[in-house]
């Protein structure tokens, strides 16, 4: 049995109170009576008075402990588990090898009885409701019908005794398209029963049963490792390698389980990493390369990984199982965080701090990395001088912030919102509407053009240079920036602003890039003037303000409702929307998914010849609980009534 | 009205009364014929019969004897609050008693409290009325009467026959049966009057139910006391083993042909007299 609501169990300490409230209730009247041994013998049984026989022989305070005793365990919910299975297909489609080569250690024998064993399964047993239909078809170098669909076992068992060996061999590599047929036709279940499975039937839905000489079932595992992503190859999740080999002459079916274990004790496991079914061809092997969920992995210490192979049901076991379970151990790593990392002089904002909290971003001070013996890569680097950063840390852009600016220069000028309907931005890499924003592969840009968004994948300074008489800004905002679902009710959009125009008063920045493409220092200006996060609405609101822009500027805010906002630039009375479209998610918009993260589905075994998984349910059983504390309730009232407590 | 006998029987008595007893006696009362036999007074002859029959038949007449009725009173501090209707009773029925020519005494029960221990002696006459009305009146009920050392006290002092009314709540554990037995051994004429309170009927009347804590107001206050929680189950059972009490002093009336009159103090002293006493067999 199991407590739905646990919390309630709190509600006992309403008996200890019950009690107390008993034992301090007040004196009895004291009165003389000269019938005095009329009631002694009237009630033999209350006689004492002590303070705890307070408690005796008083029936109203154990039947309300009894209530509610009753009454906390009804509102605990308490419920019995039961295993429900998703419901399968009810029509079952039984296919029989009768070519010569089962005659080889009876395994068309097997296979008949295998598949009369199945028939009496489905039709033997009729459930409520349920219609299961079985055909049989037997295989050589072509599909026969024996039986068509059919709910009566007798006839499906006539259809079986006809079955005899073939002379010739068959063909299964040649049936792709016939079982393809099968399961697409009549959405039933293929059970093929045979001595081997081509490659070319690693079809879903399709569940092979090998019927092969015992002795010729030898699996293992080659080799097995568990590989943290590399970065630089624009990995993002651990991957896991193995090479499975089948040694035996038939194909073979396994259950391939990667299990995480506990260090301190391997036999206890942690969590099931990966279940998938394998297929595995005669006499050939399979490569494994498979993405890990990487919230697994994130540990800050080793990680002990097993990798087992399970037979399927009652097949032969392995007579060679020491290969069948393999062992690795992975050093900690951190797979796909961006690190940003602030110099000296720099405070990370509370806003910035929610961005990392809820966004897989890390925010460290370059003093807390340097302490760690193998400090991360810096994705960001916010510093306040051009100071080269400390050579063990490996940056890979990096923010300087803009000095302040002197006081009187510069003047604050008029926002202007945009345009309503035209494109902003024509036939260039990028194009933005009003209330789009899309990349293109339209390239390159146009001179007179504005470049507003880059891709990050690439590095920031690519699509510069461009001249003209137009302002050339460079909008680097990262799509998986653009729209931010943080954290229920804290929505945050982040831009990041890069400004190579020349502007009136503007310091010009002179930025290097590595050889590798990378950013070291922005290039471009700081000026004097505004950038803007407003929301496009009828009542504008400023939401994030940057009045003295750097080169590389970045807007933070965090908007309170969905809708579409717009950043712009200005400088005294010049105003140009930089982007718009930076959507934020409210509360109840965010995908449900982003509540559990810990195992994604896409993780569940795509394999549909897998059985159904089964799943434990709760049935609620308050209602016995309920009458039953309504009964005392009402045995309650009764002594009550009877004893005429006051 | 007049206190009658028992039964009709020969008694020994110091004077002649109101009560009759079998055999010749002088009051006016006929009782049967008899032939005559020498040595009859010839003026109880019934010279009609003689001219009817020309036989000789004597009459007989039931003889008259006098009675001394005892009250035995009980002056406990339970007969405190019922004292006022006692003092009806008693001087109702000791005029009944003098006015029919019997004695009357008081004898009140052993008591330290009670400071007349005497009583009223036996007298005739409606001289001695005043005298049990003044013992009544000077008399407080209180402390503690032991109902069955009383009544054997009670027989071993009074040797003569008389016919006893006690008066009591007989509220004791035993009520006094053994006491009460040797006096009915003495050949006394027994009656009980059971006087009752109201609260001792339906203690309902002055008990809410809820916890009580009662004790014996006779004794002392270090005396144990009894906690009860008292509901409606525990009224019933008081009224059955109140019940269960008075049974047992009717099973020993009935077997020692006493009288029991069980009254509440609510009574109406016209009823009590025209009916339960008369119904009781106690009042003709």
């Amino acid at each position: 049995m199991t407590l739905l609501g646990p919390i309630a169990l709190f509600g006992l300490l309403l008996v200890p109170l019950l009690v107390i409230f008993y034992l301090f209730r007040p004196d009895p009247k004291r009165s003389g009576s000269t019938t005095y041994f009329l009631w002694a013998a009237a009630a033999p049984d209350s006689q004492g008075g002590t303070f705890a026989n307070r408690l005796q022989n008083n029936p109203l305070l154990w039947l309300q402990i009894l209530i509610i005793l009753i009454l906390v365990f009804f509102l605990a919910r308490p419920s019995l588990p039961w295993k429900s299975q998703a419901p399968r297909s009810q029509r079952v489609i039984v296919v029989v090898d009768r070519s010569a080569s089962m005659a080889c250690g009876g395994a068309f024998e097997k296979a008949v009885a295998k598949a009369e064993e199945a028939g009496e399964s489905m039709l033997g047993f009729k459930l409520t409701g349920s219609t299961p239909e079985v055909m049989l078809i037997a295989v050589d170098k072509n599909p026969t019908v024996i039986v068509p669909f059919t709910k009566d076992l007798s006839q499906y068992k006539e259809g079986l005794q006809q079955l005899r060996l073939t002379d010739s061999e068959d063909e299964l590599e040649g049936m792709r398209p016939f079982f393809q047929s099968l399961l697409k036709a009549h959405k039933a279940q293929v059970w093929l029963l045979g001595d081997h499975l081509p490659e070319q039937l690693h079809l879903p839905g399709l569940q092979f049963t090998s019927l092969a000489q015992t002795g010729e079932t030898n699996v293992g595992i080659v080799s097995f490792s568990v590989n943290p992503p590399e970065q630089d190859r624009g990995q993002k999740k651990p991957f896991l390698y193995s090479r499975i080999e089948n040694f035996s002459k038939s194909a073979q079916q396994r259950i391939l389980k990667l299990e995480k274990l506990s260090l301190d004790n391997p036999d206890k496991v942690q969590a099931l990493v990966l279940e998938r079914s394998l297929l595995l061809p005669a006499e050939s092997g399979q490569t494994i390369v498979e993405a890990l969920p990487a919230t697994r992995f994130q540990a800050d210490s080793n990680s002990l990984f097993r990798l087992r192979l399970e037979v399927v049901g009652d097949q032969v076991k392995d007579p060679f199982p020491s290969d069948d379970v393999a062992f690795t151990v992975v050093a900690p790593f951190h797979s796909d965080k961006i690190v940003v990392a602030t110099g000296p002089g720099v405070n990370s904002s509370f806003l910035l701090r929610a961005i990392a909290a809820s966004s897989g971003v890390k925010v460290a001070k370059v003093s807390d990395l340097l302490r760690l013996p193998t400090p991360p890569v810096v994705d960001l680097l916010l510093a306040t001088s051009e100071a080269a950063p400390p050579s063990k840390l490996k940056v890979r852009s990096r923010f300087i912030l803009a000095p302040a600016p002197e006081k009187g220069e510069g003047k604050v000028g008029k926002l202007r919102l945009a345009t309503d309907d035209a494109p902003l931005v024509r036939e260039s890499g990028v194009e933005w509407t009003r209330h789009k924003v899309q990349i293109t592969d339209r390239a390159p840009l146009a001179s007179d053009e504005t470049v507003l968004l880059d891709s990050s994948e690439g590095p920031a300074l690519t699509l510069s240079g461009l001249t003209g008489g137009l302002p050339t800004l460079r909008w680097r905002f990262p799509l998986s920036y653009s729209s931010l679902p943080l954290s229920p009710g804290l929505p945050i959009v982040v831009g990041r602003f890069i400004d190579t125009f020349s502007r009136a008063g503007s310091v010009p920045v002179n930025g290097s890039v590595t050889t590798s493409g990378e950013l070291l220092r922005p290039v471009g200006n700081a000026w004097k003037g505004e950038l803007v996060l407003e929301p496009l609405s009828s009542r504008p609101k400023r939401l994030g303000v940057i009045e003295q822009v750097p080169p590389e500027a970045a807007v933070v805010a965090s908007p309170q409702v969905a809708g579409f906002y717009q950043l712009s630039s200005s400088q005294g009375n010049d105003s140009a929307p930089v982007a718009v479209n930076l959507f934020s998610y409210s509360e109840g918009r965010l995908p449900r998914q982003y509540e559990d993260q810990s195992f994604p589905p896409d993780f569940v075994a795509e394999d549909s010849s897998e059985k159904p998984k089964e799943e434990t349910r709760y049935r609620e059983i308050e209602l016995p609980f309920l009458i039953l504390a309504f009964l005392l309730l009402l045995i309650e009232a009764a002594v009550f009534l009877k004893r005429g407590r006051p | 009205m007049k206190v009658v006998p028992e039964k009709l029987r020969q008694r020994r008595s110091s004077g002649p009364g109101s009560h009759l007893s079998k055999g010749l006696g002088q009051s006016m009362d006929f009782s049967e014929y008899r032939p005559y036999q020498p040595g009859d007074d010839l003026r109880a002859l019934d010279w009609k019969v003689y001219g009817r029959t020309d036989r000789l038949y004597t009459k007989l007449y039931v003889p008259e004897q006098e009675e001394t009725v005892v009250f035995l009173l009980d002056t406990s501090g339970s007969m405190a609050d019922k004292w006022p209707v006692l003092q009806v009773v008693i001087l109702g029925l000791a005029s009944v008693v003098l006015g029919q020519g019997d004695r009357a005494c008081i004898f009140p029960l052993d008591n330290p409290e009670v400071e007349d221990k005497r009583g009223v002696p036996p007298a005739r006459g409606r001289s001695s009325l005043s005298r049990i009305s003044q013992f009544l009146s000077k008399t407080e009920p209180s402390g503690v009467t032991p109902l069955e050392e009383s009544f054997t006290t009670a027989a071993g002092k009074l040797k003569s026959r008389c016919h006893l009314i006690i008066v009591s709540d007989f509220l004791q554990p035993g009520a006094g049966l053994k006491g009460l037995a040797q006096l009915r051994y003495r050949k006394h004429r027994l009656t009980l009057l059971q006087l009752l309170s109201p609260q001792e009927v339906d203690p309902k009347r002055n008990m809410a139910p809820g916890e009580w804590e009662l004790f014996d107001p006779e004794h002392t206050e270090s005396a144990p006391s009894l906690r009860l929680d008292i509901g409606q189950t525990s009224f019933t059972r008081y009224q059955q083993a109140l019940e269960e009490h008075n049974r047992s002093l009717q099973d020993f009336c009935r077997r020692s042909g006493a009288c029991f009159v069980s009254a509440c103090t609510d009574l109406e002293p016209r009823n009590f007299f025209s009916e339960d006493l008369r119904k009781a067999g106690l009042l003709a």
